[in-house]
């Protein structure tokens, strides 16, 4: 049952979506000049959706962002940016392992970015061919650097150490951001304290059940409003909301302040994941901002297989429980303790509940039973994985 | 050689950071001939005064004491010794950019100009809570003041870091001596009521390194603040606090209570507040952020009423001086303005008809009034899209929401 995936316009709404063949429905990103401000999903008929039938459902669904978007656009739509402009450039690193296929496609999306004298970095994290190193070939703007140690945040720290920019953007090779992502991203480092900006992520596609019920359980896009993340506003070390590291951009500066990425959490390692949730809750920690900007959109390739959904939403589970693992007992966190309760009592049981029971708003009981047992393997794999990483560099010390 | 600026430094037993400033002063851009440095050394015990005499300096440096007058006098006395046309003020624990004088008299495009620079919090390693909220509190309103529209007000002068000619700051006798704090708020009130125009200069930038900074100082602090507040009232009748209000406007049982008990008991009442400052430093240490900051909002406007309540002697004297509304009825500088005609047009009339009082309608619907307060520099047109945007969001969206496009 798949969605076609669109960007509709408000103020130039089409009356028919017709090119939806082999689609039963869309998936419609919904903008107000430009502003994302709500999002869809509508049935198609014999291959066409008439939008006339759905204005009240599409109107609801963007209502409460509407109002503010309708209110800036009348006060500021001829103004730019009104704090005083800095000069400020980008590094942008993809982290990539053996995907070359989607990597093109990334580094199609950020060709297409303006010219803000950006620098472009892949950091080819211990492939097993010269794929990834053959097609940067064909991107003269694009350095390649081969990272070996296997592991998503070692090649993170890499390209944070890499980079010759202030600031490092970061995407991941599945993703494939808009034009306007790099400015929407970086206006917000016009405050000194926002050391770190998550944008939106939305599908790419949903082409197939295992796309549909990801986007669906667990979306990348926290919402369209503009969140301030900081210790005197919100618990530090909830960064579920915060946004994801596919998305997002930092100081490099703050490698210094409060180290790097975690390298025993995150894809590569038994962890999976948390390694980005991690690092936010440090950056909290700190004193510092963090901005989820949904305006900076960039667009996430979901894994198409149900076997790699369910891996990927285990692994979930499991980087969730490692990170937090990893706060109590290295951070001295102690407050995280209260965290899984809370997550079992109000999200996880009424989720197996309602999908059990077949109440509004089920999930496959499949990705529930996966997350859980990640949650479960979470604080063991943490211990095992930092086990391993400190062999390794043992090893390579001699 | 005619010495256009006057740096002003009061300092109190510290020697140490005073010396690291003056060698920052030997690396500013702008000519070292051309400004003068004046140390005020206010009840010092320490060797500051000998330390700045032997100090071998490239500008001309004079040094005077004071017994301990306070900050506001060493000011003022700072500021009489001076031969400049400007007068730079900054305290003794700053680290100064090389540009920052030069940014300072370059942003003196006329006479009436008064200059805050940038003074970014220095923050330790492994800072508490505490500091890091005052920080945010600063970079919040250095932030505020950065942004192109900001409407300057009194509390937007910053002792800290600010730059006056010299003919405005003797004009209005300096600062106010009398004060127990604030004495900047207060300045900066009589500044703009004699028409000074406040500038932001986020380039004459020197980084604070204020290592005294914690929570049982600034406990104390807002206490001081209320009763300085409350000085102010006297001074200025037509002085509108906010932060006053604000408090002494909710209605809740919790309040009511502190009244009562900061009343009838106030001793009591101390001894629970330094409990509860116990209280925050055990929640600081088990990580319960969010106990933490209840605590310390609770703590603060306990603390602030607390000083209001000492200044104004009881809490129906201190009543009637906060919330008695001054009236701002100047008919003759009202204007009313019609958004629908577009946003332009508005603020062409405001910068037009300079009013004190704005009324705005969305066609036939009201929006809502703006007044020019005393303390706030007079409103201009550009002003307007940002009070617009932070006051009346909420009714403006319901006009302008675009009901069109689902029709």
């Amino acid at each position: 049952m798949p969605k076609a995936v669109k960007n509709i316009e408000l103020t130039n709404m089409p009356t028919i979506i017709d090119d939806l063949k082999s689609y039963d429905g869309a998936f419609l990103l919904l903008r107000y000049h430009g502003t994302p401000i709500g999002k869809i999903i509508l049935p198609a008929k014999n291959g066409k959706i008439i939008v006339a039938d759905y204005l009240q459902e599409i109107r609801q669904a963007v209502k409460k962002r509407l109002k503010y978007a309708a209110v800036d656009h009348f006060l500021f739509s001829n103004q730019k940016d009104n704090v005083q402009a800095i000069d400020i450039r980008a590094t942008i690193a993809v982290c990539t392992r053996n995907r070359t296929e989607d990597l093109k496609l990334c580094l199609d999306a950020l060709m297409k970015l303006p010219d803000r004298g950006q620098e472009i970095i892949v950091i080819d994290n211990a492939p097993s061919t010269d794929a990834t190193k053959k097609l940067i070939e064909h991107y003269p703007s694009v350095r390649y650097v081969l990272e070996n140690r296997k592991g998503l945040d070692i090649a993170r720290n890499r390209a944070l150490a890499e980079a010759s920019n202030d600031i490092v953007v970061f995407t991941d090779d599945d993703a494939m951001p808009d034009s306007d992502w790099l400015d929407k991203m970086l206006r917000n480092f016009n405050h000194p304290l926002v050391m770190c900006v998550t944008g939106m992520t939305m599908p790419f596609e949903l082409e197939t059940k295992a796309q549909e019920e990801i986007e669906n359980y667990s979306p990348f896009g926290k919402g369209f409003f503009r969140k301030l993340f900081s210790i005197s506003k919100s618990n530090p070390l909830a960064t579920g909301n915060v946004g994801a590291g596919a998305n997002m951009a930092l100081r490099k500066s703050l490698q210094n302040e409060i180290g790097g990425f975690e390298e025993a959490l995150d894809a590569g390692t038994l962890t999976q994941s948390g390694g980005d949730h991690e690092f936010f809750a440090r950056v909290l920690l700190a004193g510092y901002h963090i901005v989820y900007d949904p305006e900076a959109v960039s667009w996430h390739r979901h894994r198409r297989t149900w076997k790699e959904a369910v891996n990927a939403i285990h692994g979930y589970g499991a980087g969730v429980y490692a990170f937090w693992t990893k706060l109590f007992f290295e951070e001295k966190q102690y407050s995280i303790i209260l965290f899984p309760k809370n997550w079992l009592l109000h999200t996880q049981l009424p989720n197996f509940y309602r999908s059990i029971f077949k109440l509004k708003k089920t999930y496959p009981l499949s990705f529930l039973f996966a997350e859980f047992r990640g949650c479960l393997k979470g604080p063991f794999v943490y211990f095992k994985s930092k086990k391993q990483l400190n062999q390794h560099l043992k090893k390579e010390n001699g | 050689m005619k010495v256009t600026a006057s740096f002003i430094i009061p300092t109190h037993n510290r020697s140490g950071s005073l010396k690291k400033m003056l060698n920052t002063l030997q690396l500013q851009s702008y000519p070292l001939q051309n400004f003068e440095v004046i140390v005020v050394a206010d009840g010092c015990k320490d060797d500051t005064v000998e330390m700045v005499r032997n100090y071998h300096a490239g500008f001309n440096l004079l040094v005077c004491e004071l017994p301990g007058l306070g900050a506001a006098s060493a000011r003022n006395k700072g500021a009489s010794m001076a031969n400049g046309q400007y007068l730079l003020f900054a305290d003794d624990d700053m680290e100064l950019s090389t540009d920052f004088i030069k940014e300072h008299i370059a942003a003196h495009t006329n006479e009436r100009i008064v200059v805050v620079g940038y003074s970014p919090f220095k923050l330790e390693t492994n800072a508490s809570i505490q500091r890091m909220s005052v920080r945010e509190w600063w970079e919040e309103k250095f932030h505020e003041m950065r942004k192109k529209d900001h409407w300057f007000k009194y509390d937007n002068l910053t002792s800290g870091n600010f730059s006056v000619s010299s003919h405005l700051f003797n004009k209005l006798k300096g600062f106010n001596t009398s004060l127990l704090c604030r004495e900047d708020y207060e300045l900066g009130y009589r500044l703009i009521k004699h028409g000074a125009q406040f500038h932001f200069a986020y380039t004459a930038k020197a980084f604070h390194r204020d290592e005294v900074t914690n929570l049982h100082r600034s406990l104390q602090r807002k206490k001081s603040e209320g009763m300085a507040d409350i000085q102010i009232k006297k001074l200025h009748s037509d002085f509108i606090n906010k932060e006053a209000i604000y408090y002494l406007s909710q209605r809740s049982i919790l309040k009511s209570v502190l009244v009562k008990g900061i009343q009838y008991f106030p001793s009591l009442m101390d001894r629970t507040a330094s409990f509860g400052e116990t209280m925050m430093n055990l929640f600081e240490r088990l990580r319960l952020l969010s106990s933490w900051s209840t605590m310390n909002y609770r703590l603060h406007q306990y603390w602030y009423l607390r000083g209001l309540m000492l200044g104004a002697g009881s809490y129906k004297q201190l009543y009637e001086f906060v919330m008695i509304p001054n009236v701002l009825m100047n008919e003759d500088r009202k204007l009313t303005i019609d958004l629908e005609k577009g946003i332009k047009s508005a603020e062409d009339e405001i910068d037009r008809l300079k009013p004190i009082v704005i009324e705005i309608y969305y066609g036939k619907n009201f929006i809502g009034t703006i007044n020019c307060e005393p303390g706030m520099e007079a409103i201009k047109g550009y002003h307007l899209r940002k009070i617009l945007k932070d006051k009346f969001s909420r009714e403006l969206s319901v006009l302008l929401f675009p009901d069109q496009i689902f029709k």
